[in-house]
């Protein structure tokens, strides 16, 4: 290990511990259930597959690396005796999307959940965006999830029968400095899942949204070290949340729990939306007290 | 009861409470301490029956002594758990006071306060007096308040933290013919994201549950006719239950949601984005031109 891995600490839950982490729900509470988790491979989408499964679910995941997806799917194996599906591909592929939808329609004979986890953003100051990173941004976040819910939804409604879908996004309430590609593709989503809601209310489809804080997963890593030393002062709190954070969420907005919960965005973020700043980019002297 | 329609209206009886499925780990509130205002009726009721049930020791408080008994006796005979009751007015600071010396009493501790109790009547805003406006800026904003206050400066002194979740409504269109509720509400949710991160350093984290059209006994206080519509008023076209409710307090009190604080929880079916709640039934103005036809898809066509 050089220098620098060494005084990093580790980000998140590892699969041992995604396994066995405590759970406030019943063992059986998924069985019977599909679940399609898109960015399953890896942080949040791997927890989540953990957890689905963990509690009955059939689940299958999709990301765009193979590697990773088998890294889940061998996982839960090994941990919890369970075979999960996986197929890669981009969800920035509306074609793509569709044939896994239908992938998963013919393995499972039906869909329950979706949770459209996928997306991601890279840490820059927006004056230097290029049009092509800009635009990469806006297709994963907004157009790919927008594509996802639209091919779940014309499958239900085609089946006579409801869903529900949970879009995860991020904490985008007060703006989001050094990212603001992905606030805007958010905000995008969350509206999008408001107006969904009523919507789709009559086909039985239940849509919202979970925003996180800053969560501890392996995909902070991606942040300059300046950065991320002081992401667990972005909320009140002062630490980070875990994986499970936002998967018992899913759970809860999923299941006969939230049967009553529509077009609504859940922020886990142990206060951030009112108190702290998170600078992925690091913070720039302007911000720094006189 | 003797109206079918009754069942749509004013909700699950106590001995659906007693034998609902849940979605939690059975023992999930083993040793728990739960303080629970308005206990005694609707939907602080359920909160009550599915705390016991999951393992808690519950105390529920409201005015009347009569639906607390009733509640404690409900739930002895759902799962054998004793339920601590008072009777009291959350507008008394020195009864809330007391109230919590009670709690501390008996169980040493508190791990989740559900501020519940409140209220309100339906009335055109025009014409409410000062005592009305009053009693229900006291009861759902101040008596709210004494509360938090209260269990904080006691999990302060103990060093230790604690949950709040607050029962409020949906505020966020206003809320119609109940604006005194509106406000106090709001209040209610404003210093909940005020304290949530003045109280971070304690370990208190403090949230809020805007419950819409829930079919609950709470209902009966509102003209039938009036509430019989209630239950429209979200794009899902249908009341929630107080399980709803009960299950998102448990949820938020419990160690899933520890990295959530200063939140509110809408379990509204949707009501935020769609639907109006005439607390006191719609007025002529807004029926104006409904079903009128001059938009109608038909009359489209035939232009």
């Amino acid at each position: 290990m050089t220098e620098l891995e060494t005084m990093r600490p580790r980000w998140g839950l590892d699969d041992a511990e995604l396994a066995s982490y405590p759970t406030v729900y019943r063992s059986d509470l998924l069985t019977g259930q599909v679940a399609l988790i898109s960015g399953g491979g890896t942080g949040l989408g791997r927890a989540m597959a953990y957890l689905f499964a963990r509690l009955g679910a059939q689940v299958m995941i999709c990301g765009r690396r193979q590697e990773k997806l088998d890294e889940t799917a061998a996982g839960i194996r090994a941990h919890l005796g369970r075979e999960i599906a996986s197929r890669a591909m981009t969800i920035r592929d509306p074609e793509a999307v569709a044939e896994l939808l239908d992938e998963t329609w013919s393995r499972f004979g039906s869909l329950d959940i979706l949770v459209n986890n996928g997306g991601g953003q890279f840490p820059q100051a927006a004056i230097d965006f290029s049009v092509k990173g800009w635009n990469a941004v806006i297709d994963t976040n907004l157009n790919g999830t927008w594509y996802m819910m639209q091919q779940a939804a014309k499958r239900w409604r085609e089946a006579g029968r409801g869903g529900s879908i949970i879009n995860i996004v991020a904490d985008i309430w007060r703006g989001m400095p050094g990212i603001a590609h992905t606030c805007a593709a958010r905000a995008g989503v969350v509206f999008a899942t408001r107006s969904l809601a009523v919507e789709w209310a009559p086909l039985q489809i239940r849509v919202n949204c979970i925003a996180p804080g800053t969560i501890a997963t392996p995909g902070l890593e991606v942040y300059p070290e300046e950065a991320s030393r002081n992401f667990h002062r972005a909320n009140p709190m002062l630490h980070c949340g875990d994986a499970m954070d936002i998967a018992e969420a899913a759970v809860y907005l999923a299941t006969s729990s939230g049967k009553f919960i529509t077009g609504e965005c859940l922020t886990i973020d142990g206060g951030q939306q009112l108190w702290g700043e998170v600078w992925p980019h690091g913070r720039p002297a302007w911000f720094e007290a006189p | 009861m003797n109206d079918p329609n009754d069942k749509a209206l004013y909700g699950l009886e106590n001995t659906e409470l007693a034998t609902h499925s849940t979605v939690f780990e059975p023992g999930l509130c083993t040793d728990q301490v739960v303080l629970i205002s308005g206990g005694g009726t609707g939907i602080g009721q359920a909160i009550a029956y599915l705390y016991a049930r999951l393992g808690a020791r519950v105390i529920i408080c409201g005015r009347r002594t009569e639906p607390l008994a009733e509640t404690a006796a409900g739930i002895r005979e759902a799962c054998g758990a004793e339920v601590i009751t008072q009777a009291m007015t959350i507008r008394d600071p020195d009864q809330v006071a007391d109230l919590l010396a009670l709690v501390w009493e008996e169980y040493g501790g508190l791990d989740v306060l559900v501020n519940n109790a409140g209220g309100q009547f339906a009335q055109d805003s025009l014409d409410y007096s000062v005592k009305g406006w009053r009693a229900v800026i006291d009861t759902n904003l101040n008596g709210t308040w004494y509360m938090m206050q209260q269990a904080a400066r006691r999990w302060r002194d103990a060093g230790r933290g604690g949950s709040i979740v607050n029962i409020v409504v949906n505020i966020h269109r206003g809320t119609l013919q109940t604006t005194h509720s509106a406000a106090a509400r709001a209040g209610v949710v404003y210093l909940s994201k005020s304290v949530a991160v003045e109280w971070a350093p304690l370990g208190i984290r403090v949230n809020c549950i805007a419950p819409g059209a829930i079919a609950s006994s709470g209902l009966r206080n509102y003209r039938r006719e009036a509430a019989e519509q209630f239950r429209y008023a979200n794009p899902m076209r249908r009341a929630g239950d107080v399980w709803d409710v009960a299950e998102a307090s448990v949820y938020l009190g419990s160690g899933a949601a520890d990295f959530i604080t200063g939140e509110v929880f809408a379990v509204d079916g949707g009501y935020q984005m769609l639907g109006e709640i005439w607390a006191g039934g719609e007025p002529e103005y807004f029926a104006r031109g409904r079903g009128a036809g001059r938009f109608s898809p038909s009359e489209r066509e035939a232009e």
